[in-house]
């Protein structure tokens, strides 16, 4: 049943046949959305275990607040946008939220507190080879605010306009943090190469 | 070192050319920028790097979420009907018409069957001696003349509850013996679909056989 809501109904539509009593038509949205939302909120985290709860947590508030969308806005933005807000709860609730940028660390020798990665399962071992772990370390240690920017444009591949309206931020604001966000990713990997 | 892009005036044209959000005469205008600046160009370099690097944390497989959603009370019930056959949905939906008409027969029944207490207080003058209920101005053949006229009020109105009683009864019993009637029907119905079904079975073999001895001649020629 909801196969067939995938293949032959949009986002709108499945919305409005959800609203109407058709719980297999939400099935239909979480089945279409739930990798995007996975990895969003993978990246932002870090560890599969909470991003399977913001997964839950997402597709649950949504459901409960589907009356309240308003058709003005795309699906995929509202929903991404419940999932930052999610994984930004969440961070605060785990007190991960890095709130220093590269340079202050770098000045008063500070450390993010990351999420632990060594406590990862061993088939997520595996499955991360060290350029990887590089890349997730450095985009970990990014504010929240620049990290999401850049999940957003290189792992969705979405456009500045649509990065904006998930934040409500204006353009400017989307293509500053990505460009600073760049440069302090671009840092921290190079010293993570010269310790290597 | 990194390049101090900010004294370039076309760096904030650099995220929109890097990510292909501009037009192709935008484009062209940059690309020509990118032939003379190499400041803007070591830093088109160094994203692009990056952005490789950046693709090497790759998300490929995703869990299965589960969300346990609430089904409405209807959605439960609907789908539950949908489970019969559709001549047992059928049946089923006369059944209930049938049970709502009896229900609602007998809630009008009880209602209207209380009724008659009422009366039973109007018949209470007839029983009692006349003259202790009468103003002592009424004569006692007045009271004698009243007293059997609402008697007999009451004994017509006695009589039209009990026709309405027997006329209701009457169309109940028609209503269930319609509801047997159909019931048996679609007995009858489902019985010869049984048996068409049977009859047709082995012709329908023979024809699969004829049309698959065809088949095999056309392959042959």
């Amino acid at each position: 049943m909801s196969q067939i809501y995938m293949m032959e109904f949009s986002d709108d539509q499945l919305i409005e046949q959800t609203l109407a009593g058709e719980t297999d038509a939400f099935s239909a949205l979480v089945h279409r959305w739930e990798r995007q939302i996975y990895g969003l909120s993978l990246r932002m985290l870090g560890r599969d275990e909470d991003a399977r709860d913001v997964c839950q947590e997402t597709f649950l508030a949504a459901f409960r607040n589907l009356n309240k969308f308003r058709g003005d806005a795309k699906f995929s933005s509202w929903i991404y946008r419940i999932a930052l807000n999610a994984c930004h709860t969440k961070l605060r609730k785990q007190g991960t939220m890095p709130a220093h940028s590269l340079d202050q660390e770098n000045e008063d020798g500070r450390k993010f507190e990351l999420p632990d990665l060594d406590s990862e399962s061993a088939p997520d071992r595996m499955q991360l080879d060290q350029r990887a772990r590089m890349v997730r370390k450095a985009l970990q240690a990014l504010p929240a605010e620049m990290r999401q920017v850049i999940i957003m444009k290189e792992y969705h591949e979405m456009t500045f306009a649509e990065i904006a309206e998930v934040m409500q931020t204006p353009v400017s604001t989307v293509k500053s943090r990505l460009y600073t966000g760049l440069q302090q990713m671009r840092a921290r990997l190079e010293k993570q190469r010269a310790a290597i | 070192m990194k390049p101090d892009t900010t004294k370039c005036e076309l760096h904030e044209d650099l995220l929109d050319y890097l990510y292909e959000e501009m037009t192709s005469q935008q484009r062209v205008v940059y690309q020509r920028h990118l032939d003379t600046c190499a400041t803007c160009t070591t830093e088109l370099e160094g994203l692009h790097r990056l952005r490789t690097e950046l693709r090497a944390w790759d998300v490929v497989t995703s869990p299965a979420i589960e969300i346990v959603i609430p089904r409405s009370p209807w959605q439960a019930l609907k789908e539950c009907f949908m489970l019969f056959p559709a001549w047992g949905r059928g049946a089923f939906a006369l059944s209930a018409a049938a049970a709502m008409l009896l229900m609602a027969f007998g809630a009008f029944s009880l209602l209207r069957g209380t009724q008659p207490n009422a009366p039973a207080v109007a018949q209470t003058p007839v029983t009692i001696t006349p003259g202790s209920m009468q103003p002592a101005s009424l004569t006692p053949e007045v009271q004698a003349q009243i007293a059997a006229a609402v008697a007999k009020a009451v004994e017509q109105e006695r009589q039209a509850w009990r026709a309405q009683l027997a006329a209701y009864e009457s169309r109940t019993a028609e209503q269930q013996v319609r509801v047997q009637t159909v019931a048996r029907q679609l007995r009858e119905l489902q019985s010869r679909h049984d048996a068409l079904l049977a009859d047709q079975q082995p012709s329908l073999r023979r024809l699969m056989a004829e049309y698959s001895d065809t088949g095999n001649g056309t392959n042959e020629r």
